[in-house]
């Protein structure tokens, strides 16, 4: 007798635990966040402090950063889940976009973001930008540009790395290089890059930790992640990647779910992310993200700030939206061969 | 790579480590059988530890040597054999040792042999003997390494999990991702077979009784050399990169506020699933005549047990057919307009989790009602029965020593697999639950390894820590009484 009443007893707080749990979840704003956990969730609990608004967060897996994000969000359409998408890039966003399943607001964040970074409409907005880098280990060798191209070049490139092409930044690197280059000298150029030994990794985590430890001598990766490894001491430098004059900033980029039941939280949010206090945040962060929207640039940490300079020379990313969906045709298929 | 490529691959190792693991599992049986009660105690200790311990530890340790053995591909395929070879023998001893005994035995194989008597070929006698538990002990490895998908992640094996999970993540359609996930389905359907039988055998007491041929001095360096190089490899290195790690992450995660919510996320889900999938092994269980249940008991009628027996087989094959493939059926099931309401709750994920859970459970379930116990079973049924007030206030305290710690054991076991769960959260979770096996699994993706050793350490000493606590107020409340 006694044994059951204690069954009982179990059975009924877990089943209030999953009230509470599934509560929560309810009453809280979901976020999709294709951002590093590790930075976003402080930004997000700051946020929930200030204004007493729970946020749910879904991330997802650095191997498929932003993509697995883009596809659930077009899979869920119909019926969605999540409130607020922020997108830890430009290009997928703009897919979402376009497939309808974003909704309009211009609030003061929209407002104060420069044209480039925003939808006219409203259904998107860019904030804190990082570049497309080469990160160089130097202890093998020197961080120059003209000798990163001319190895760039070599037959052999077994000590060169590169994230997977199909997902995150390097998708839209590839999809820069798609209008630039002409899809035929792409394709070309991707099978001999393959062809010569250079080594593609799930993401540009791996590339920064395998140019760090050594295992390569360089790679593509982004300024975040570059980040990392010189804070943790590893002997690393990066470049700018430049396609002719310009370089790749691809500025995070946040959009209101069309649909959505938490329409004020959701926009309360959505400007919360595009403030000057958070762009301020997350260059001071490890990750150096770039402000896009005006700032005093005397707040800026003195690593962010040659960043900022080789950002006034970067692409519009809007330009490659067509581009990248081709692209990651083109991807998809010679990923399944 | 292609999938079918990634499903040969897996197919090769999984075929190698069931080849091999066999044979050490044989070894390691023999030798086991051999020694004497202290020594073989300490010996399945050794075994045990290597099984269980966690996947997200090991792939903390050897994630980024993985990763530089990039340039040397036969190597990282060896690292990743060798670890799953070393977390799956023990599971395939314990199908052995507790494999109910043939209708023919070593002795009688032996005399056909010279007697060379007619009528049944050395391979017929083959199969009513020894059979009856090496196959279901290659089965069980096979299927372990074939479907093994959270280290293979971790550590960029070759493997049709790793491959589908990526393409599926990435954006491939769950109609899709179904249809191509069939392919490595069909290829285990057969290989389920063995283990169902040595499931289905009656809860007789085994132990070893199967192989009563001794270990040789070459065996038993071999058996005792594995056990120890195991313990090296999947524990004692992870252990101390870990706690090396966590001493300079202390800092780091306090300042992370969302801890204690993924610890207490997590911990919810292993005891929900956990006694779930405890629950119905214990009710459906077709092989049942101990742990409480009155074999006395009418054993229903013919209609009744086939029921249960069809209930049981199916809630079984799902978890047997490995996470990742679970884990999409049930992504797929519940985005049908008929279960559409329960996607958004926590359903899907602790159905997942039960089912993954439930062949597990089974299997030590299977352990358990085998273990000869005559003697003890006696002395609490005497106990019980006495007249004398003091021996039977010894009941409880007895009880617990002969049975109840050993179903301590199972609920923690059961509970902890739960809890450090990671593919399937990555799946199934709803919006807001993040369980802290799923954070983890996230963050070694994205390398940052240094930050990951202090939560890590947390989120396995706190179930531990836990289970001592009940332990000590167990035994204090035997002593107030």
């Amino acid at each position: 007798m006694k044994h059951w009443a204690l069954a009982v007893v179990v059975v009924v707080v877990v089943l209030l635990a999953w009230v509470s749990v599934t509560g929560r979840s309810r009453e809280a704003v979901v976020v999709y966040c294709a951002h590093d956990l590790v930075f976003a969730q402080e930004i997000l609990d700051d946020f929930t402090r200030e204004t007493g608004i729970n946020v749910a967060v879904v991330g997802d897996t650095e191997a498929t950063k932003s993509l697995g994000l883009v596809q659930r969000l077009l899979l869920e359409k119909d019926h969605p889940r999540c409130d607020v998408f922020w997108n830890n890039q430009l290009l997928g966003t703009i897919q979402l976009s376009e497939a309808g399943v974003l909704g309009p607001y211009r609030g003061s964040g929209w407002k104060r973001m420069p044209d480039r970074f925003k939808d006219p409409e409203g259904n998107w907005v860019g904030f804190a930008g990082r570049l497309r880098v080469w990160i160089v280990n130097t202890d093998k060798i020197p961080a120059e540009e003209p000798g990163l191209l001319e190895r760039l070049a070599s037959p052999d490139l077994r000590r060169m790395a590169i994230a997977q092409p199909l997902f995150g930044t390097t998708l839209s690197h590839f999809s820069i290089l798609w209008q630039e280059w002409g899809p035929e000298k792409l394709k070309a150029w991707y099978q001999s890059l393959k062809a010569r030994g250079c080594r593609i990794v799930p993401g540009n985590a791996t590339v920064k930790n395998l140019v760090a430890e050594g295992v390569c001598d360089f790679g593509w990766t982004d300024t975040d992640d570059y980040f990392v490894a010189r804070d943790d001491g590893f002997p690393v430098q990066q470049i700018p990647i430049r396609i002719g004059t310009r370089t790749i900033c691809i500025p995070n980029t946040v959009g209101i779910i069309r649909g959505t039941g938490k329409l004020r939280e959701a926009r309360a949010l959505v400007d919360y992310l595009l403030s000057k206090e958070v762009e301020l945040k997350l260059a001071r962060s490890q990750s150096r993200q770039i402000p896009l929207g005006p700032v005093d640039t005397s707040e800026l940490p003195e690593d962010v700030l040659p960043l900022a300079v080789w950002a006034r020379d970067s692409f519009d990313m809007r330009e490659f939206s067509r581009a990248r969906a081709e692209c990651l045709t083109w991807l998809k298929r010679e990923a399944s061969q | 790579m292609t999938f079918f490529a990634a499903i040969g691959w897996s197919l090769l190792r999984g075929v190698a480590v069931a080849m091999i693991g066999t044979w050490l599992a044989r070894e390691i049986v023999s030798w086991l059988h051999d020694l004497v009660d202290s020594w073989r105690r300490l010996a399945w200790v050794g075994l045990l530890v290597s099984c269980f311990t966690p996947s997200l530890m090991i792939g903390y340790c050897y994630r980024d040597t993985s990763i530089s053995l990039l340039p040397s591909p036969f190597l990282r395929e060896l690292l990743y054999a060798a670890i799953i070879a070393v977390q799956g023998v023990p599971v395939a001893v314990l199908l052995i040792w507790f494999a109910p005994p043939p209708p023919v035995s070593d002795s009688a194989v032996h005399c056909q042999s010279l007697l060379e008597a007619r009528g049944l070929s050395v391979t017929q006698l083959w199969l009513r003997s020894k059979s009856r538990s090496l196959v279901p002990a290659a089965a069980v490895l096979f299927l372990l390494t074939f479907q093994e998908a959270d280290l293979a992640a971790l550590l960029q094996a070759s493997s049709w999990t790793e491959w589908l999970y990526t393409q599926h993540a990435g954006g491939l359609p769950l109609s899709e991702s179904l249809r191509l996930a069939a392919v490595p389905v069909a290829v285990q359907l057969p290989v389920l077979v063995p283990i169902l039988i040595w499931i289905l055998q009656p809860s007789e007491a085994a132990g070893g009784v199967v192989l009563q041929r001794p270990a040789g001095r070459g065996g038993q360096g071999v058996a005792a050399g594995w056990i120890a190089a195991g313990l090296l490899l999947v524990f004692a290195v992870p252990a101390w990169q870990l706690w090396r790690g966590a001493r300079q992450s202390w800092p780091a995660l306090l300042d992370q506020p969302g801890t204690w919510r993924e610890l207490s996320d997590a911990g919810l889900l292993a005891v929900t699933s956990g006694g779930l999938a405890l629950t119905i092994a214990l009710v459906l269980h077709p092989g049942r005549t101990r742990a409480g249940i009155d074999p006395a008991r009418p054993r229903g009628v013919y209609a009744g047990r086939v029921c249960r027996l069809a209930a049981f087989l199916f809630l079984m094959i799902p978890g047997l057919l490995g996470n990742l493939a679970l884990g999409l059926l049930l992504a797929g099931i519940f985005q049908t307009p008929l279960l559409l309401a329960a996607y958004d709750t926590p359903v899907p994920l602790v159905s997942g989790e039960t089912l993954a859970l439930l062949p597990r459970v089974v299997i030590l379930l299977c352990c358990v009602l085998r273990m000869s116990r005559a003697t003890s079973d006696h002395m609490l049924l005497l106990l019980e029965r006495s007249s004398d007030t003091g021996m039977r206030s010894r009941l409880r305290e007895v009880r617990w020593r002969t049975t109840g710690r050993i179903w301590f054991g199972v609920i923690l076991l059961t509970c902890s697999w739960a809890y450090l769960e990671v593919m399937l959260p990555s799946l199934l979770a709803m919006p807001g639950l993040v369980p802290v096996g799923l954070v983890l699994y996230n963050s070694l993706h994205y390398g940052r390894i240094s930050a990951l050793g202090a939560k890590l350490v947390l989120a396995m000493a706190l179930p531990v820590l836990l289970a001592f606590c009940f332990l000590v107020l167990r035994r204090l409340s035997f002593s107030l009484r």
